[in-house]
């Protein structure tokens, strides 16, 4: 017990010690909502034909709360509530379609989306002072425990969806739903000890994972019987995906492995691509990273202790939804970890 | 698994407390992962400051880079005073809606690359924000560099096309910091650190004294106020005057600072000036023991130990005026020392690069080192030198440039040097030669005019453009850009004599004339109506001032009552208090109603009938009431000095109260009123932009030409009387010559009759 206190202390203050929340700019977030967010609340992904999918809700959210916006955090939760909260066990549809009947073009749920919408309600009750947040995120979490929790030879993860992604020799994962400062977040509304684990477990299972991957972090594998695997009908190449995921540790305040310096100075390289294959067809890419990979590169850079200067594009955002998202979020992580 | 739903809400509740808690406990060693941001929380020292980079150039205007390959800097300073911590640069940048995706701007700091800023043609106005790590900053001048690299095709371009241009908004591009007060260390020769233009925000510094002080101390602290107004350069100083008050019952006993009254200093770094048994109360008893002779001591202060109190003493008023003088002269090469006898320090204050008459002059001896500068459109090379105030060179005189310089091969013939007077463009020279040339005296005249008083800018800007610069795939080559301007390139002017029309306080504020310069030989006196607190602070802000202006401290000052001067004098004090022979000499004299400026048919006639249109003021005098002027706050006026044989001066600096005084002074010298001062009456309102300015009723000359220089003077600045002069005397002429032509006549006529 008083251990497990003592741990859910050291994880509050890590959730809660440094600048919290990590702050927007009022230029800023105009910029963002007049682009990427409709005036019902939807938040538009304008390079995916204009979906909209439960990530992009838990983003919009937690950027709200970080530009004190109370009002279109509301709109943002009740459009998430009334089109995407059609599933029965607590958890979230992931993908809205406009041109689809109905809207909902895949009733699966989206693990991190759902870990996102919680953690942004939780922030939200924290900042806005709105305890009904706070009774709508330990709902969400502890729907996800039970329906997405499992355990495995490396420890406790949390399955990519509802369905679909225990087969038979293992369990698919996506290494980028690793949300880190969620963890933190969501432990302090739900059972810690389980939390804390999560945190503890995941970190070391993606050490391994980039070993096994010499360097580099896959969107989606499979861990089987026989170790990691590629995943059947899934991207396996380290891209769009896995690029969140030194933003989310170096977020989640866990210590930034050495060996992340390998991805950051992959990303500096002149010959660096936007996604490379990992199935050892060497495939990749024709083009660049971009402006997303740029904005975890800058935050990864601080965390990894070669440069404590941080850039914050102002105006304009990138023009993309997921580039302008990451772009904003690496600027809020680098003022929660690293600035007064 | 999840616990029992029994335990969850205490659970939550001793998971909150304890993370509060634990907040407060775990937070600091967190923060102190960036360094100065712990002494930032524990100190209430610490301050937000915004710099916008416009305050960090001589230029005005936004920062425009033009060209394929560009740069400029701006150089951020850093007070020793201050350790910086979140520093950051809020830049805004507009580019060109030509520029294609690989153009950018590169932004630096001491040569570290801090952040990158692709330029969109789509949106072409940025706003980045970069934090600057303290790690690379240093105390000092710290650079910051903006490089562009601005293309508009994939393939050959001209890298002088002229939309290939970016802009940063100097205005709205600010760096932002806190900044935390450093401990001091005792050391002398810090002393001008401690108190340098780069110490942003206001800045006071009080001196105490013991009681009123008398002349001797008001002269000794004239001279400290100098040196920290040297110290600064020409950042604003207020200085101010405190009276201590010698606690009783303790002869023999003596204290330290920290029994000084907490808030004599106002808050800020103060002097200690007095002789050894007046400030004995405060000197420790190493201070006490070596002042027997003249001594300067530098000690911290305040509870964190991030202000300073600089003591001046000796055993007597003129010991410690000796020391205070030495402090002044000496302020740049003070020992390394907490305290020192003044007989060990040398005295010498570095001589500014002035303009002498009909000398030639080297630019190396100017201060210029040679220089080359290479691509198309390089940093502009900068000479600067100060002219006296009292020059006076007749028309058609000349500033001859004689340049020796050098450029490559290479350069299309639309290359030019161009060359600026103080901001003005004045001559250009064609870089011609593609094989490039070498120029030796090269003479360059520049009107003469075109110098003012006080310092002035000599600016030399290439713009050299490659032979080939696009076309069909052409190489473009810019390495063979260069040009050298030699530090034996000299300047030589016409003769010029020293005469010049007072009054003129605008020209008291560029140079201090007629208080510094050569006229400064007779030497100044002060003349204070009191020595009030008030009064002596205003005096000791306005010589400070002087000083800076002049660049040059005022070393033979003295300071008098109200008794008659006969040399150049500086008044201030109470209106009521001036002598009537100086009331009435000055704009100020009449009861009742006062004149200020030329009105018709009064005032000086020369000035009326004569004068050139720009002599005149247009909007004519105005009359009003002493009252009505001396409650409407400080009075600044210049006048001839009636008691002189030799055309001195006074300025005469008033209000109705000696504290009146001392506030208005302390924001008269502030820049954006004293680059106002001119005419010969100006009046400071507090809360009002402009000074109001008068032109002086009576005009007089100063200066040591002679009666030719004088005369093409006159004929200058009064050109009506020139021609009237001249028809008179052809007039004169022509009468004579008619009278001798009849005379003439009737001598023929009276011979032919004969």
């Amino acid at each position: 017990m008083v251990k497990a206190v003592w741990m859910l202390s050291l994880l509050a203050c890590l959730a809660g010690c440094q600048t919290w929340p990590g702050r927007i700019e009022a230029e800023q977030w105009q910029n963002y909502r007049q682009n990427f967010i409709t005036p019902e609340g939807r938040v538009i992904d304008n390079a995916n034909g204009g979906v909209s999918h439960s990530e992009g809700q838990g983003y919009g959210m937690l950027l709200a709360v970080s530009a004190d916006d109370g009002e279109t955090f509301q709109r943002l939760w009740h459009w998430t509530q009334t089109h995407l909260a059609i599933r029965e066990d607590g958890l979230f549809a992931w993908r809205w379609d406009p041109s689809v009947e109905g809207g909902i073009s895949d009733r699966n749920s989206a693990t991190d989306g759902d870990l996102l919408i919680a953690w942004a309600l939780s922030r939200a009750a924290r900042h806005f002072g709105n305890d009904r947040y706070r009774q709508h995120a330990s709902e969400i979490i502890r729907s996800l425990r039970h329906t997405v929790a499992r355990e495995t030879p490396m420890g406790s993860v949390l399955l990519p969806g509802a369905f679909g992604f225990e087969v038979e020799n293992g369990v698919i994962l996506n290494p980028s739903y690793f949300i880190f400062p969620a963890y933190a977040e969501l432990a302090t509304l739900d059972d810690a000890p389980y939390w804390i684990g999560l945190a503890r477990q995941n970190a070391a299972l993606l050490e391994n994972l980039q070993r096994y991957y010499t360097g580099f972090i896959p969107d989606w594998t499979l861990l089987g019987d026989r170790g990691w695997q590629a995943p059947p009908g899934l991207p396996h190449r380290f891209g769009y995906d896995a690029l969140r995921v030194p933003l989310y540790l170096c977020w989640g305040g866990e210590r930034v492995a050495t060996s992340m310096a390998e991805i950051e100075a992959y990303w500096k390289g002149s010959d660096a691509r936007a996604w490379i294959a990992l199935d050892g067809t060497e495939e990749r890419a024709s083009y660049p990273p971009g402006d997303a990979h740029r904005a975890v590169q800058r935050l990864l850079q601080s965390c990894l202790g070669a440069r404590s200067e941080f850039q914050s594009i102002i105006s304009p955002l990138p023009e993309d939804y997921y580039a302008a998202t990451l772009t904003l979020l690496a600027q809020i992580a680098w003022q929660e970890r690293f600035r007064q | 698994m999840r616990q029992t739903v029994r335990g969850e809400p205490c659970n939550r509740i001793v998971a909150r407390w304890l993370a509060a808690v634990t907040t407060l406990l775990i937070a600091f060693p967190l923060y102190a992962q960036n360094g100065e941001s712990a002494n930032a929380l524990v100190s209430s020292g610490k301050s937000s400051k915004g710099l916008p980079l416009h305050q960090l150039r001589a230029e005005s205007g936004p920062i425009r880079l033009d060209g394929t390959q560009n740069s400029a800097t701006v150089t951020f300073p850093i007070s020793a005073r201050e350790s910086l911590s979140e520093v950051e640069l809020s830049l805004y940048v507009t580019n060109s809606i030509a520029l294609m995706r690989r153009s950018q701007m590169a932004v630096s700091i001491n040569g570290s690359v801090i952040g990158q800023i692709p330029f969109k043609s789509e949106h072409p106005e940025s706003h980045t924000r970069i934090a600057i790590p303290s790690t690379l900053l240093s105390t000092g001048y710290n650079q910051l560099t903006f490089s562009v690299a601005q293309h508009y095709t994939e393939s050959c371009e001209d890298p002088a096309a002229p939309e290939l241009w970016s802009e940063i908004d100097t205005m709205r591009s600010v760096i932002r910091y806190n900044a935390l007060p450093r401990t001091i260390t005792p050391s002398l020769a810090q002393l001008p650190l401690l108190m340098d233009k780069r110490l942003s925000g206001d800045y006071s510094l009080t001196i105490a004294t013991v009681n009123l002080p008398d002349n001797a101390l008001i002269e000794a602290g004239a001279f400290v106020a100098q040196a920290a107004a040297l110290s600064r350069e020409y950042a604003a100083l207020t200085i101010d005057h405190a009276t201590l008050t010698k606690p009783e019952g303790v002869a023999s006993e003596r204290r330290a600072l920290d029994d000084l009254p907490d808030d004599i200093f106002g808050g800020g770094d103060g002097v200690l000036l007095g002789t050894r048994d007046e400030l004995q109360p405060w000197l420790d008893n190493t201070i006490y023991a070596k002042a027997s002779e003249p001594l300067l001591a530098l000690r911290p202060y305040g509870r964190e130990g991030n202000r300073f109190v600089l003591i001046v003493t000796g055993m007597d008023s003129g010991e410690v005026r000796l020391a205070a003088k030495t402090l002044m002269l000496a302020y740049e090469g003070l020992p390394p020392t907490d305290l020192s006898n003044v007989g060990e320090m040398v005295a010498g204050v570095a001589t500014r690069s002035t303009l002498h008459s009909g000398k030639r002059q080297s630019f190396a001896e100017l201060g210029f080192e040679s220089v080359t500068r290479q691509g198309i459109y390089p940093e502009p090379m900068r000479l600067r030198f100060w002219v006296p105030a009292d020059r006076f060179a007749k028309p058609n005189s000349e500033l001859n440039l004689h340049l020796h310089m050098a450029y490559g091969a290479g350069a299309a013939g639309a290359s030019t040097l161009n060359i600026f007077l103080n901001n003005r463009f004045e001559h250009a020279i064609a870089l011609m030669e593609p094989v490039g040339a070498v120029y030796y005296d090269y003479r360059i005249p520049i009107p003469i005019s075109s110098l003012a008083p006080g310092w002035n800018d000599l600016t030399f800007r290439p713009n050299m453009l490659p032979q080939r610069s696009g076309g069909e795939c052409q190489a473009v080559f810019t390495n063979n850009l260069l040009l050298t301007l030699f530090d034996d390139s000299y300047l030589q002017t016409d003769e010029m004599g020293q005469l010049v029309q007072l009054p003129d306080l605008n020209l008291l504020a560029r140079t201090g004339f007629p208080f510094t310069g050569g006229r400064e030989q007779g030497g100044l006196t002060v003349m204070l109506t009191e020595n009030s607190s008030g009064n002596v602070a205003a005096a000791w802000s306005l010589l400070g001032k002087l000083a800076q202006v002049n660049h040059y401290p005022i070393t033979k000052l003295s300071v008098s009552g109200m008794e008659g001067v006969e040399g150049e004098a500086l008044l201030l004090g109470q209106f009521d208090d001036v002598p009537v022979l100086l009331k009435q000499a000055s704009a100020l004299g009449r009861e009742g109603w006062i004149e200020l400026g030329n009105r018709r048919g009064r005032g000086n006639v020369l000035d009326n009938l004569f004068a050139a249109d720009a002599a005149k003021d247009k909007s004519a005098g105005l009359e009003v009431s002493l009252g009505d002027l001396m409650q409407r706050g400080l009075v600044v006026t210049q006048f001839e000095n009636p008691l002189s044989t030799e055309s001195a001066s006074v300025v005469m600096v008033v209000a109705a109260t000696a504290e009146l005084l001392r506030s208005q002074v302390a924001s008269l010298v502030e820049d954006a009123y004293w680059r106002q001062l001119g005419g010969g009456t100006v009046v400071y309102t507090e809360g009002a932009e402009q000074l109001l300015k008068y032109p002086a009723a009576a005009n007089y000359l100063v200066g040591d030409a002679g009666a030719q220089a004088r005369i093409s003077y006159t004929f200058i600045h009064y050109p009506l009387l020139a021609l009237a002069i001249i028809g008179a005397v052809i007039l004169l002429f022509s009468l004579l010559t008619l009278r001798w032509l009849i005379s003439y006549r009737r001598r023929r006529s009276a011979t032919q009759d004969f």
